[in-house]
């Protein structure tokens, strides 16, 4: 197993990423992870795509998610291989992330 | 004849600093001039044409109580004094424009000003805009950067000469209510008489206060609360595939292996120190060997 590329966001950091955010954090979930689904998945792609770095892997084979600063992007949804193991939405009206420009 | 008055601006010289080369205290050097060169020619040029227009010396400072002994050397001289309060840490003493402004209002006190002279530069960081902004402020012709200003025998005007590039120079006729600055160039302040001198270190200096209004400039920059950095977008090669979702993947990395990290807990602080050591053996920092030849307790 290699190691992650460190030029892949070398000139970005996550700090620096998630400052230029505002996250409007509602109530509901729009995104769950089914963590019996991910205990089977070996690839793991929503680890690595998430932009937010949201999913961490557990121990036990598990996921472990946060939807407070999801960028609504979608990445997880799109990379997952496992069937039924996202369930993604947009959050309700007034609540999500807000992108600062300027 | 109604009386008139030929105006000098000065600013405080800061008192030369001695630094010990070894110990790199500072201390600052006793007997240091209270005005800077500049303003010393500007004031003997003042006195010089009040002379020769039977006009009245009139001196403003500028600064802090600290400045009055630059105003007593002129009292000693026979000038009138007048003090702008700004103290050295003040905004007002970084805003030329705002300077000009409060001196601006300081000369509807005086007699029929003549004349207004500053130095070219000065010791406090200023940039010798102040003569350009007091000018504007007066509506008032300038001249800036002479190094001679006399009055001319026979037809009696106000000559300033001024270097150009090339060594070349340039003779001005400065109308009446100029501003000009001069440079410290081949001029000294004359001495005053030890009495003068007496009376002017007991006579009290008048000063005044600027208003809200006068003390700062409109327009000036100015810097906004602070905002989180914002980075540069990243520009990142097309990724390869006809699919979104193929090129989602190759975008983010999915496709490299790699290891993310893991969460191992809660778990107590054996089981931590295990999982911690098991992570290092994976990864075979625990099977390398030990390298004798260089213990880490060994002095370089």
């Amino acid at each position: 197993m290699s190691a992650p590329d460190p030029a892949r966001w070398a000139d970005i950091a996550f700090e620096d990423r998630m400052s230029t955010v505002e996250f409007r954090v509602g109530e509901r979930a729009h995104i769950s992870v089914d963590s019996e689904v991910c205990r089977s998945c070996t690839t793991r792609a929503c680890v690595t795509a998430c932009p937010a770095d949201l999913f961490a892997p557990t121990a036990d084979g598990g996921i472990l998610f946060n939807y407070e600063q999801c960028f609504e992007c979608g990445t997880c949804y799109q990379v997952c291989d496992a069937e039924g193991a996202i369930t993604w939405t947009y959050p309700d009206g007034g609540h999500g992330v807000v992108f600062r420009h300027g | 004849m109604p009386v008139e008055t030929v105006l000098v601006c000065v600013r405080p010289a800061e008192p030369a600093a001695d630094v010990d080369p070894l110990s790199g205290a500072v201390s600052h050097r006793s007997g240091s001039p209270a005005l800077t060169d500049a303003d010393a020619a500007a004031l003997e040029y003042g006195l010089r044409l009040a002379d020769a227009w039977s006009a009245r010396v009139h001196v403003i400072g500028i600064g802090g109580p600290e400045s009055e002994e630059a105003l007593r050397i002129a009292a000693a001289l026979g000038a009138g004094t007048l003090r702008v309060d700004a103290p050295e840490a003040a905004d007002l003493m970084a805003d030329d424009r705002a300077l000009a402004r409060v001196i601006a209002s300081a000369v509807g006190r005086l007699p029929y000003v003549r004349l207004v002279l500053c130095g070219d530069g000065s010791a406090d960081g200023g940039t010798g805009a102040l003569p350009a902004f007091l000018a504007h402020e007066l509506g008032a012709a300038q001249a800036l950067g002479l190094t001679r200003l006399e009055v001319r025998e026979g037809d009696g005007a106000l000559v300033g000469e001024r270097r150009l590039d090339g060594g070349r120079r340039e003779l001005l006729r400065v109308p009446p209510g100029a501003v000009c600055s001069v440079e410290a160039a081949g001029l000294r302040l004359r001495r005053s008489a030890l009495p003068a001198v007496l009376r002017a270190a007991r006579a009290p200096v008048e000063s005044i206060v600027p208003t809200d209004g006068q003390a700062s400039s409109v327009g000036a920059v100015s810097a906004g609360p602070p905002r989180p950095g914002r980075p540069r977008t990243r520009v990142v090669a097309p990724p390869d595939g006809t699919a979104p979702r193929d090129r989602l993947r190759a975008l983010t990395g999915v496709q490299t292996p790699h290891h993310a990290p893991e969460l191992i807990g809660p778990v107590d602080a054996v089981k931590a120190a295990d999982a911690l050591l098991e992570f290092l053996q994976e990864r075979g920092y625990l099977n390398a060997p030990a390298r004798a030849d260089t213990p880490r307790d060994t002095p370089r």
